[in-house]
């Protein structure tokens, strides 16, 4: 991996890694810690990185320093400072918007992030097994277990409103 | 696997996590159009899929990373730095070491080319004082290392003691003053001073006197005035008045040598009638 390779990265990946790990951590100065972390890891063993694979790499150092990060302050908490878009949306849409991100906030660290490699950055099992050192098969049954948790969140949500 | 009611949950959590192959998908939306029932439950779950809705932005300015400074440029770098360092080390010891050479140079010349011859000799250790500011006529001025024998005879020369002393004074009168009405024996002092000249006179009450003269003439180690039999000649300093500024350390350091080497005992001859 060159200088040009990892500045790509940077480029390319950054955000998607910070918003992996603030909707993780629900706190965006330790979000940016972790992130900033990640990369000079990244940098520091770019030689034995291929860059084609740099992504799951670099989701997979800063998944392993949240995990960290996490176990170190012992403060999980999901603040619900989700922010609001100041887009014009229907209410509904928001409401269900604010229920889903509810839902996933009653998820363990590794559903949530499950949840998130799978939604946000699109990877598939083997992947997000490689990211979190999970196997194939543990990814797909925590998965599917997370979703199921949502699925049931959301429902009864919905159907208190 | 076919794709039933009893086994379609899992299929429809793959089809929303992109996990089947064409054929699988095909064959989930297929089962939702008959099923429209389960189709509720396939649309519960896809409320479940996270939408990227939000912005997040992050300043990446910290994250990028710039070449890498070769490491040649680095050794360059260092080196410049430890000569640097080397040479203002070098300055400062030059300077130093200038100051002493100067203020020995000073002393040079306040006191150069001093040779005393003494007439009566009962003298045993020279009176020494000190005074700051030299004038004509004044007695003592700048003796270094001057050995004076304790056992001279009334006719003897001054002579060597086995202990070195120093003699600092300056443009002072002596300080031991003699008790008695004697005249005092003159040692007399010959040298390119000024008016604050040297000499050495010895009284018989074994206090000697340094006085100074004008208008006298060099002698040094190489004359050949200290070789003469009953004169002894003892050399105070240097043999050259320094002019003052830098002209070489070379030449500042041979000075010093060649001073340190005038004042060695070697080079005063003690009677050998004194004791």
């Amino acid at each position: 991996m060159t200088l040009q390779d990892y500045n790509l990265c940077v480029t390319q990946y950054a955000d998607n890694v910070y918003r992996f790990i603030v909707k993780n951590l629900g706190h965006e100065e330790d979000a940016k810690d972790v992130v900033q972390a990640s990369f000079e890891k990244l940098w520091l063993n770019r030689e034995q990185v291929d860059a084609a694979r740099c992504k799951s790499y670099l989701f997979s150092i800063a998944y392993h320093q949240m995990i960290d990060h996490i176990r170190k302050n012992k403060r999980v908490q999901l603040k619900d400072e989700f922010r609001e878009d100041s887009r014009v949306e229907d209410t509904q849409v928001s409401d269900a918007r604010r229920i889903l991100h509810e839902a996933l906030g009653r998820l363990n660290e590794i559903q949530k992030s499950l949840i998130m490699l799978k939604d946000y950055e699109g990877y598939s099992y083997a992947e997000i097994g490689q990211i979190t050192g999970l196997n194939e098969s543990q990814v797909k049954v925590y998965l599917h277990r997370a979703r199921l948790q949502l699925r049931e969140y959301i429902v009864k949500m919905e159907n208190v409103l | 696997m076919t794709l039933t009611r009893y086994n379609y949950e899992e299929f429809f959590l793959l089809y929303i996590d992109g996990e089947l192959g064409e054929e699988d998908r095909t064959s989930v939306e297929t089962f939702v159009r008959v099923n429209p029932d389960l189709g509720e439950e396939l649309q519960q779950l896809q409320r479940a899929v996270l939408v990227p809705d939000e912005i997040f932005s992050l300043d990446k300015g910290l994250l990028y990373m710039e070449e890498p400074t070769p490491k040649a440029a680095v050794y360059q770098i260092r080196m410049r730095a430890i000569l640097a360092a080397a040479s203002v080390i070098l300055l400062a010891a030059a300077a130093f070491w200038l100051i002493r050479a100067n203020r020995g140079t000073s002393f040079v010349q306040s006191a150069p080319h001093v040779a005393i011859a003494p007439t009566h000799a009962p003298a045993t250790q020279p009176t020494v004082a000190s005074a700051p500011t030299p004038g004509p006529g004044t007695v003592v001025t700048h003796l270094h290392t001057v050995r004076v024998s304790r056992h001279l005879s009334d006719a003897g020369p001054i002579r060597i003691l086995d202990t070195p002393q120093v003699i600092v004074a300056r443009d002072l009168q002596p300080v031991a003053q003699p008790t008695d009405a004697a005249p005092r024996p003159i040692l007399t002092v010959s040298g390119p001073i000024p008016s604050h000249d040297v000499a050495v006179a010895n009284n018989e009450n074994n206090h000697p006197t340094v006085t100074t003269t004008s208008a006298v003439s060099y002698h040094t180690l190489e004359d050949t005035d200290q070789k003469n039999a009953g004169d002894k000649i003892l050399f105070v300093r240097a043999d050259q008045v320094m002019t003052g500024g830098v002209k070489g350390l070379f030449r500042k350091a041979g000075r010093v040598i060649k001073r340190s080497a005038s004042l060695s005992a070697e080079n005063v001859h003690p009677d050998p009638d004194a004791e």
